[in-house]
């Protein structure tokens, strides 16, 4: 199976790394500092 | 959403730049167009003249920020035609 494979499990592992949670600070330290605004979600968004 | 697990382009993150939006966007709009994908993390709108109709859309899963990317670009949102890109 997939976890047998070693080369699988690094895929696994750096994908996991890329799509850990982003705190706020972290999404801060990535955006342009000035020329944005936050767009809060509609009050009916359900994320899927 | 698919959780496969196989490896994406360095460039491929959860952080996409979209251009050419109509400057009157509303949240919902932004909300339906990109939550289609997965769940949104954060949305940003440019506010000022120079980054007035850009946004910066930030998915929770890398899965589904490319799954827009590979969808949308070429939507056509009030008459315009969006460029969705990753953020580098």
């Amino acid at each position: 199976d997939l976890s047998a494979d070693p080369r699988a499990t690094l895929i696994e592992q750096e994908m996991e790394f890329r799509n850990r949670p982003m705190t706020d600070e972290e999404i801060n330290n990535l955006l342009p500092a000035s020329g944005y605004k936050i767009l809060p979600p509609p009050a009916d968004y359900k994320p899927l | 959403m698919s959780t496969t697990h196989h490896r994406l382009p360095p460039e491929v993150n959860r952080i996409l730049y979209v251009r050419n939006l109509p400057f009157k966007v509303t949240s919902s709009e932004m909300y339906e167009i990109f939550g289609k994908y997965g769940s949104i993390r954060q949305i940003r709108v440019g506010s000022s003249n120079d980054t007035r109709g850009t946004a910066f859309v930030v998915y929770e899963d890398i899965y589904d920020a490319k799954s827009a990317v590979d969808s949308l670009s070429g939507f056509n949102v009030g008459g315009r035609y969006i460029v969705v890109l990753y953020y580098q």
